[in-house]
Order: C-alpha cells, then sequence, then structure tokens
C-alpha cells in the first residue's frame, strides 16, 4: 500500500505540478482578516474618506520587501529523499518535457523580455527562476517547485502593459517564494487516495495545447492551491508592484478584463480552468483594487509600461492571435478583440483580426459586419496584405464577384509571393 | 487489495481503448468509404475507427495515410493525429470545437478549414505551403504540404490533396516524422496519389491499357468510366516537393509499356535517405523481433536508387562508383543509368548535367536522440504511454540520418565509423561531396569576465546569516557570501596581468608579473626575446632589453580574492593590489637607474638575478578545467543517501580542486 501512495505521489508530480492555475485566487478568504487589519492600520481606517467612491483600501505591509519574509532559502536544494526533493525531481522532469515539446516559445526577444522582468521581479531569486512561454491560447502561468516557471502565450495576449504582466509574474514568484506547492502537495499527500489517483492518471502529461483545456480544467480543480496561498501570493504580488514603482490598480483591473472575457464564454468546461481555483473571483478584484488603494498614496510615480510592452509583443500578436482563432470559441474571442480594439493599438491589425472573426462564425449578419472591420483596417496606415484575401472571400460570400476579384488582385500585389498565390489565380480565373 | 484490483480494471478500461489494426496488401483497395481506390505498392497497416480511415506502416506517429470524405456539417476527421498519448481520447469529444465542412466553401475556405481541422488534431505550430490547383485522380482539385510537430516536439511532414465533389470533401492527408520516415515514405505516398481512381475495382487485365480519361470528375457509386493512364500527381513541381523522389518510376514501374524519361534531375546521392539492407538487423535493435537477434548486424545503407554522386556528373549512379572500387574517377562521363533498370526494363537515358550542390551534413553529435520504434524509454512508467507497458525497454539512439562524424576528417559518412575495418569497400569509401564545407575555424577565446562582476554565492556548507529560520539549515555555520570561484580579470591592475599573480601576490618571483596578453586581448607587450635558461651562455647580452619595473607599494592588512575563496569566514575586505605591473620581490625593488645598469644573465648571477628574466610561470600551471573535482569537505554528495555515514553533512555540489591554474 505504500508503494500506491509513491506512485500516486509521483503521478501527482509529474502530471500536475506545473499545471498549477496560479493565476488568481479567491478573495473569499479575507474577510476576517480584512476587519482585522483595517482595526490595526489607521491608514486603512482614514483611506474611506479619501477615497470615497474606490472601494475600501486593504493594507498590506509594505515595510518589509517580500524576499525578507520569503519561506525558501537562495539556491535551496532539498534532500532527495525528502518529499521537497522528490517533488522537485519530478518537476524537473516536467520542465524537460516542456522544453522539449513543440509548444515551446524560442523568440529570444521575447523570452529576453519576460524573462527580464521575471528576474527583476525576483530580486535576489532571479538566478532560480526559469521561465518558460509555451504556446497556449489561454490566460494562465504557473510556478513549479522547483523554479520552473510557464506562461503561456494567451496570458501575453490579454496583457496591456507591463505593470499588469508584473502583477501575474510577482504572483507566481510569490508562491515560489513561499513554497506553496509543497505545502499543496504535502496536503494531497496526506490525503491521497484512489479518486485522486484515477483523476490524474487521465491528464496527459506534456504541452498543453489546443486540445487539452478539459484536462487542464480537471488538473486545475486537483492542483489549484488553498485560498490562504493565494492570498499570500497576491500580497507578495503588490508588494512587488509597490517595490519597482508598477502601478498595482493594472492588477484588479487585469483580472477584471479577465473576468469579462470569460462571463462570455459559453463552454463551462473551458471556463472551469479560470474559476476552479478562483471560484470568489469578484472578490478578488475587489481586494486586489482595495490592496491597490491602499497601497498607491505610499508610492511616488508609478507606471504602467505600456509602450515597452507593445513594443516587445507587437511582432507576436499575429501568432498568437492565430492560436485563438484555432481554438474557434469565438463569442469570448470577440470580447478579446473588442478589448484589444479600445487599446488604440495596431489598429489596422486589430480590425482585420475582428472581421476575421466574424467572418468565420459566419452567423446572420455576420459577413456584413466582415465588411465592415476589413473596410476599417484598410483605412488604418498599418495593415496586413492578408486584409484583402479576406476581403475577397467576404465579397464571394456576398455574391460581389468583380469586388472580390479585384481584393484577390490587389492582394497579390501586396503579397507577391503568398503561398497560395496559384489558388487565388485559379479562384479568380473560375 | 482494493486499490490493486482498481488499479487492474483501470488498465483494462485504458487497454480495451487499444486500436484494431488489419493489414491491407498492395492491392486496389477502396477507401474514405469506397469514395475512391488507391493502390499501394506496400502492405500497410489499416486502422478504422468512428468512420475515420487511418493507415500506417511503422506507427501512427511515424507516418500515416489520412482518408477524409466529408459531407457538410461533418468534420474533417475525428482521430488525432498519430494516435493519441495516454490519458487522451484518440477520438476527439464533441466538446472540442472541431470546425465543419460546409459544401459551398471555396477552395480558401478549404485550405482554412483544413487548416483548422488539424491544429484541433493535435498540430501544434502547423505551417502550410506551396498550395495550388491540381488533379485528384481525374478531377479538379488541391495540394499542398504541411510541416507540424506533435505535441511531443515530433516534427512531421506531409501534404494534403483533395477535392470537393458531389457536395463531398474527399481526399488524403500523407504525414510522416520530418526526421528518416518522410523521405523514405514520401515516394510511396506519391504513388499511392498517382493511383487514385474514382470508382469501383478495376480489373487486373484492363489495368495494362490504356484509355482515355473520364472528362467529368464524378463520385456516384455507379461511376463506372476507365482510370486515367497518367498519374495525376506524377510529376509535381520541385518546389511542391522538398525532399528527392521518383514518383514518375514508380508510376512508371505500373505502366511498364509508357516510356517516361527519368526525371531531368535525380537527387543527389547525398541526400537518399537511409535503410537497413535486407536480411541484416541494426546494431541499436537489440529488443524488437525475436527472430532479429539471430540476423546479423549490419550498418545501414543509402537506398539502392538512381542518383547522381555529389563529385561526379550527372548521369552516373551511385553503384557505378561502388562498384568501380575509387570514389573519384575524374574521366566519368555521363552515362546512362543502367544498373538500376530491371531486366526487361526499357533503359532510360538521363541526360541532365545540372550542378547539384549538396547541402553540408550535421554533425552526428548534433542529431537528435530518438526511441527506436517499438520500443519504450526505461523512464517511461508502466502507465506512461498507451502501449508503453509492453513494449521491451531499450536505450534511445541517434536518429539514423546521414551525418559527418565529428572527430573524423570531413568526407568520411557514419557508415566508415560505424563498421571500421570490417565494412566493404563501399562502406570505407569516402564521399567527398558531402562535407561540402571547410571544417569552420575554432572560436577564438571568450575574454574573461572582470572579477567584480562575478556573482557572489554562499560557500558549501554554511549558511545566509539572514536565513536562521529554515530548521533544516540552521545547524550550519554562518557565513557571508563570496564571489563564485570562476577564472576572471581582476579589475584594478593593467590588462596583461593574471590572476594568479594577483592571487598568488608572488613574493619571491617577478615571474607572476609577467604579461599574459592573450587573456586581456590587449596587443602584446614586446617581450625578451628569448628567455634566458639556467645554463645559457653568459654573453646572452640581448635579453636585458627590458626596463624592470619599478617596486610594488607595500600593501597590508587586505584580503586577496582567493583569500576569501579559502576562507569564507574573514570578514576582511579584498583589496587587489598592486594597480599597475611591478616588482614586489625586494631584491629587485632596488630602483635601477637604467637599463644599462642591468646586469647579464648567467647561471652564476642567481644570488642576483633581474626579476624580469625567469621562465614564464603560467605556461607551467595546469588549466582550470583540468583540475579534478571534488566534494567540498565536510559536506556531501546529492547521490549519497541519508543512510550513509556521511548522511549528516549538509549537500553541497561538487568543486573543482582549488589550486593555482591558467584560466582556460
Amino acid at each position: 500500500m505504500k508503494a500506491w501512495r509513491h506512485l500516486t505521489a509521483a503521478l501527482l508530480g509529474l502530471v500536475s505540478l506545473g499545471g498549477c492555475v496560479t493565476t488568481g485566487g479567491p478573495g473569499g478568504g479575507q474577510g476576517t482578516s480584512q476587519t482585522k487589519s483595517q482595526a490595526t492600520n489607521p491608514q486603512a481606517s482614514i483611506a474611506p474618506a479619501a477615497v470615497p467612491a474606490g472601494p475600501a483600501p486593504l493594507a498590506v505591509d509594505l515595510a518589509r520587501t517580500p524576499y525578507e519574509t520569503a519561506k525558501l532559502r537562495h539556491n535551496a536544494q532539498p534532500a532527495r529523499a525528502t518529499l521537497e526533493g522528490s517533488l522537485w525531481m519530478m518537476s524537473d522532469n516536467a520542465e524537460t518535457t516542456i522544453r522539449q515539446g513543440a509548444g515551446i516559445v524560442t523568440d529570444p526577444a521575447l523570452n529576453a523580455y519576460v524573462g527580464g522582468l521575471v528576474c527583476k521581479l525576483a530580486g535576489p531569486y532571479c538566478g532560480e527562476i526559469r521561465t518558460h512561454i509555451v504556446r497556449v491560447p489561454d490566460f494562465n502561468a504557473s510556478m513549479y517547485p522547483n523554479g520552473a516557471m510557464v506562461v503561456w502565450t494567451g496570458l501575453l495576449l490579454r496583457v496591456r502593459n507591463e505593470a499588469q504582466l508584473a502583477a501575474v509574474l510577482a504572483h507566481e514568484i510569490g508562491h515560489y517564494m513561499q513554497r506553496h506547492t509543497v505545502q499543496r502537495m504535502e496536503d494531497i499527500y496526506t490525503k491521497s487516495n484512489a479518486l485522486i489517483f484515477v483523476q490524474m492518471a487521465t491528464i496527459a502529461a506534456g504541452i498543453p495545447a489546443a486540445g487539452d483545456l478539459i484536462q487542464l480544467a480537471t488538473l486545475a480543480s486537483v492542483a489549484s492551491f488553498s485560498r490562504e496561498s493565494e492570498t499570500e501570493a497576491d500580497d507578495v504580488s503588490l508588494r512587488l508592484l509597490v517595490q519597482y514603482g508598477y502601478d498595482p490598480s493594472e492588477a484588479s483591473r487585469l483580472w477584471s478584463q479577465v473576468m469579462e472575457e470569460s462571463a462570455a464564454d459559453k463552454d463551462r468546461s473551458r471556463r472551469s480552468i479560470f474559476f476552479a481555483s478562483h471560484p470568489a473571483s469578484e472578490n478578488r478584484a475587489d481586494r486586489l483594487a482595495r490592496q491597490a488603494a491602499f497601497a498607491l498614496p505610499q508610492m511616488g510615480e508609478t507606471e504602467a509600461g505600456r509602450d515597452r510592452y507593445r513594443a516587445a509583443i507587437a511582432p507576436h500578436l499575429a501568432s498568437f492571435v492565430r492560436d485563438e482563432f484555432r481554438m474557434r470559441n469565438m463569442d469570448r474571442l470577440e470580447v478579446m478583440l473588442n478589448q484589444l480594439s479600445r487599446e488604440d493599438f495596431n489598429r489596422g491589425e486589430i480590425n482585420f483580426y475582428q472581421g476575421e472573426l466574424y467572418r468565420l462564425r459566419n452567423a446572420a449578419n455576420d459577413n456584413v459586419k466582415a465588411l465592415q472591420f476589413y473596410d476599417a483596417s484598410i483605412k488604418a496606415p498599418v495593415h496586413p496584405p492578408e486584409v484583402y484575401r479576406s476581403l475577397g472571400q467576404a465579397y464571394l460570400r456576398a455574391g460581389q464577384k468583380s469586388d472580390a476579384n479585384r481584393a484577390f488582385q490587389e492582394y497579390l500585389l501586396r503579397a507577391p509571393d503568398a503561398a497560395d498565390r496559384k489558388l487565388i489565380e485559379a479562384m479568380m480565373g473560375s | 487489495m482494493r486499490m490493486r484490483l482498481l488499479s487492474i480494471a483501470i488498465m483494462a478500461a485504458f487497454l480495451a481503448g487499444c486500436l484494431n489494426y488489419s493489414l491491407m496488401p498492395p492491392v486496389r483497395t477502396k477507401v474514405a468509404n469506397n469514395a475512391f481506390s488507391i493502390e499501394p505498392g506496400r502492405t500497410w497497416n489499416k486502422n478504422a475507427q468512428n468512420q475515420d480511415e487511418r493507415w500506417t506502416l511503422d506507427g501512427n506517429s511515424l507516418q500515416e495515410l489520412i482518408f477524409f470524405n466529408a459531407v457538410s456539417g461533418q468534420p474533417l476527421s475525428s482521430t488525432r493525429l498519430g494516435g493519441s498519448a495516454f490519458g487522451t481520447s484518440v477520438i476527439v469529444s464533441k466538446k472540442e470545437k472541431l470546425p465543419l465542412f460546409v459544401s459551398t466553401m471555396t477552395l480558401l475556405d478549404v485550405q482554412e478549414f483544413i487548416e483548422a481541422s488539424l491544429t484541433q488534431l493535435d498540430a501544434v505550430d502547423l505551417y502550410v505551403a506551396n498550395f495550388q490547383p491540381g488533379k485528384f485522380g481525374n478531377a479538379d482539385g488541391f495540394r499542398f504540404d504541411i510541416q507540424f510537430a506533435y505535441k511531443s516536439g515530433l516534427i512531421a511532414k506531409g501534404f494534403v490533396v483533395g477535392t470537393i465533389a458531389g457536395g463531398r470533401l474527399v481526399g488524403m492527408i500523407f504525414t510522416a516524422a520530418e526526421t528518416y520516415y518522410y523521405a523514405r515514405d514520401l515516394p510511396e505516398a506519391e504513388r499511392i496519389v498517382a493511383s487514385i481512381e474514382f470508382g469501383g475495382t478495376v480489373a487486373a487485365a484492363d489495368r495494362s491499357l490504356a484509355r482515355a480519361p473520364a472528362p467529368i470528375p464524378s463520385l456516384a457509386p455507379s461511376f463506372s468510366a476507365p482510370p486515367a493512364p497518367a498519374p495525376a500527381f506524377a510529376a509535381p513541381a520541385p518546389q511542391t516537393v522538398p525532399q528527392p523522389a521518383s514518383p514518375p518510376a514508380a508510376a512508371a514501374n505500373r505502366l511498364a509499356y509508357v516510356p517516361a524519361p527519368i526525371a531531368a534531375a535525380l537527387p543527389p546521392c547525398s541526400s537518399l535517405p537511409m535503410e537497413q539492407p535486407p536480411g541484416t538487423r541494426n546494431i541499436n535493435d537489440i529488443a524488437g523481433n525475436k527472430s532479429d537477434h539471430l540476423l546479423p548486424v549490419a550498418a545501414p545503407r543509402r537506398v539502392d536508387k538512381p542518383c547522381v554522386l555529389d563529385d561526379a556528373p550527372q548521369g552516373t549512379t551511385i553503384r557505378d562508383l561502388q562498384f568501380s572500387g575509387t570514389s573519384a574517377r575524374p574521366g566519368i562521363a555521363a552515362q546512362p543509368v543502367t544498373t538500376i533498370a530491371k531486366p526487361g526494363e526499357q533503359q532510360r537515358p538521363a541526360f541532365a548535367v545540372a550542378p547539384i550542390t549538396a547541402s553540408p551534413l550535421p554533425l552526428c553529435s548534433s542529431l537528435p536522440m530518438v526511441q527506436p520504434p517499438g520500443t519504450r524509454s526505461i523512464n517511461d512508467a508502466v502507465l506512461s504511454g498507451k502501449d508503453g507497458a509492453l513494449l521491451p525497454v531499450a536505450a534511445p539512439v541517434r536518429a539514423n540520418q546521414p551525418c559527418i562524424p565529428d572527430n573524423q576528417p570531413q568526407g568520411t559518412t557514419i557508415q566508415s565509423v560505424i563498421s571500421p575495418g570490417t565494412g566493404t569497400r563501399d562502406t570505407l569509401k569516402p564521399i567527398t561531396a558531402i562535407a561540402g564545407t571547410p571544417p569552420s575555424a575554432p572560436a577564438a577565446p571568450a575574454a574573461l569576465p572582470p572579477c567584480s562582476s562575478l556573482p557572489y554565492e554562499q560557500p558549501p556548507g554554511t549558511r545566509n546569516i539572514n536565513e536562521a529560520t529554515i530548521p533544516r539549515t540552521a545547524l550550519l555555520p554562518v557565513a557571508a557570501p563570496v564571489r563564485v570561484n570562476k577564472p576572471c580579470i581582476p579589475d584594478a591592475p593593467t590588462q596583461g596581468t593574471t590572476i594568479q599573480s594577483v592571487i598568488n601576490n608572488a613574493p619571491a618571483t617577478g615571474g607572476s608579473l609577467k604579461p599574459v596578453t592573450a587573456i586581456a586581448g590587449v596587443p602584446p607587450i614586446p617581450a625578451p626575446s628569448a628567455p634566458a635558461a639556467v645554463g645559457a651562455p653568459p654573453s646572452a647580452a640581448p635579453a636585458l632589453a627590458v626596463v624592470p619595473l619599478p617596486p610594488c607599494p607595500a600593501v597590508s592588512g587586505t584580503n586577496t580574492i582567493a583569500d576569501a575563496v579559502r576562507n569564507p569566514r574573514s570578514a576582511a575586505p579584498v583589496t587587489i593590489a598592486p594597480t599597475t605591473p611591478c616588482t614586489p620581490n625586494p631584491l629587485a625593488a632596488q630602483p635601477a637607474a637604467s637599463p644599462a645598469d642591468a646586469k647579464p644573465v648567467s647561471a652564476n648571477s642567481s644570488n642576483d638575478r633581474p626579476a624580469f628574466v625567469v621562465a614564464p610561470i603560467v605556461e607551467e600551471l595546469p588549466l582550470c578545467s583540468s583540475l579534478p573535482m571534488e566534494q567540498p569537505p565536510g559536506t556531501r554528495s546529492i547521490a549519497d543517501m541519508a543512510t550513509s555515514k556521511a548522511g549528516l553533512d549538509p549537500v553541497a555540489p561538487m568543486r573543482r580542486v582549488q589550486k593555482p591554474c591558467r584560466p582556460d
């Protein structure tokens, strides 16, 4: 029976450690701590008057850096015979699988940007955390106990500026510094039973791509952190944002964006990716906002780092959005693209994607909407040549053959080396 | 006990999902729900479930033919590419949004549809290229190339052919692992494409007769028009098929009376795939078919096909050279291919003389490791693969590809290394054209970092003063972090000094200050023409043409980096002195009035030898990288289990023996 326990723990570690869905945490657990901190912190009791319209501030200990209170020492290397040591070993294996998998993003510039930000936030722990960017079109980042951080490209697409990205990354670093995974696994280890074994056995190790989200949802329900851990990681995140001068209110803004998009998702099984570990997310956004309201008056100048973030992400926008399209979750994508289009960022490109959304969804009246967005994209100074190809397809669908041919001609003129040139020429001829 | 029963039940449930395969002999066969028929050249394994039909030779992720036949409202296929990983269903569930075919789709829509479908069927990083209209059987269709990766990272290549007819999307997808299998199986796939016919089974006797092609494509089951004689995709444009292949030859074999000339450009011999000679086994195959154990081991060889030797004129075959016994026959003329043609087959001359540029082969050591087919890694746990539990364990081997052995001269092949001395002439024969490029020059040694840029580390066996709360480390002595012990250039001294000169602070010999210009990367300081050796003739006067260095200023109360490394508990700051080249030897510290005052070097003058004439110390020191590794005292390796006596010591990584050494 003891062997079974070990096997169970091994499976848990192998398939789930990296999947700990940690981008958020429930806010439900802070009820008592909130009243306590308001009672003990004089600033907190004053703040509601200072910010009458906003939420009541929530005090966080900003006097000390998170590095000082971390539970994990630098360059820790747990003994192999311990549970923590075996978790590290399994994490190493899982990390190798991720590194060798097909979904890994190898672009040096993007890796340098995200990895650099992780390094900056991790401070003295910089050398211990390795960041891997994986092509999965969904909002998530996860942290292995051995210092491997996995960031999904869907997160990078949904984050609007460096402060928001920093908020998520710092949250993950918080899990690492506080050894949350180990705590969680110790907890599971003591409660392990056949049910968990069956659940974990059905989760494929490897790179989560488009088709794996249902499994990831199952995994999230097993491997989520406790509410206390999430709250603690949020506190670390806020303290790091304050320390490096990022606008702390971006954290709650990001959470609101993701919630808006998630609400549009009709697919319950996919929604659970977000909410399996975050049952009270509204509370969480509220908690983050109140923390920011507490921290902001104590900070000097803050920055969001929007332009820096856009410059880093712009070369990858097309491939990230293409991955989203392949998920074919058009309702959710519609919300996300609407959010992006409000950002006044690469308008010609975003309008093109919006047109693509309606053309591919092809519900009633969608073709007209698609044509409108293609038109808007073409009016923008910079737009991809593919917009003319899609315009031609939309015209064909509308029965305007001559307009379609003109659009195709324009496409071939702008993309003379297009891979589908012969195909387009054949369509124009027929 | 209950747990064990449960696990057996779970295993049984998984095994029940194993697929059933049936053999498909190389005869004309209806596929894709009888939409069309094909005639393979080999025996394939067919797997059909859930209306999806898939063929493979060695395993679905190694090569796969997917036949599809979708009506409006149906997905292209609902079976994952390449079988499935453990735990994920082979069949894509309805929750995962597979795109659906609509009969009014244009060709562009179809391209998008297939692209989205393949992505949902687990193709990662999918790229499509060379989309073009073409013939499918005798119908107007399309064809494009694809490349993608399985989730495991295995890269696959292939193509899609198809057509829309009668409101249906019918066609075939060929995928194969980019390594080895794509090149090997592409000709077979092309042959199958060339054999596509709509309608029913064709009588064998009819096939030898040329008939007029059917004018109208149709998918109706009653369609009985004769097939077109020429293969539809027999002559794809060169850019369509990146790997060399000779589909026309395969097609011509089938229709022996067609005097099809060999395609103008034969592939370079170095691009032909490798194969295991029949009746032999690979040296890595130890656990395959039982009868394989009895087969003799032999090295893989290139497939025996018409090709152009990379350094020989077009028209010669690899056999010509193998049989002739020498690699370079300078006078060899473009001669017709005769050795390959089978008896009774029409001899087909090849006339092209286009120069072929061979692409440089990769280094053998750079080839990826792969698990031999039909085996599993020892790391794959019982539950890690669908069939993994039943497969024999075998070590991974390097991918079986043409490559250049690392330590061999350019021009040798992997065969010549695998079977040195034992091989036949051809295995040992250099194939000079493979190398193509001259070996690259060794990279210049990297400049050492400044010592002040080296990161700090906690000395092994100690703990940081801030880390008192972790019970595991509470017993370790507190010590301050020190800089990591790596070769570096001291910041303050001028370029041209070595770290040894500072670390050792050599009191007795001025030689420690000898400039080592190569490390610093600055132009060499003019040195004495030759170091005077002991026993050199006293008349070696030219050795004096050096200005003696000024004496070093007295330095006290400082520590060196080396001191700090050896004694981490020392609180004294690390000070690097002196800041300029100088002579710490008190004997030499006496100011020399002028160069003319320097005395000649001789064996007799050892008492007052000038500081600047010594044997170079740096060259005598061992290379730092050659120093052996040791476990720091008072620590244990992580591999030492707690049962050993050393189990009470803290774990620390191995380090190099700390001796003076020469940075690499």
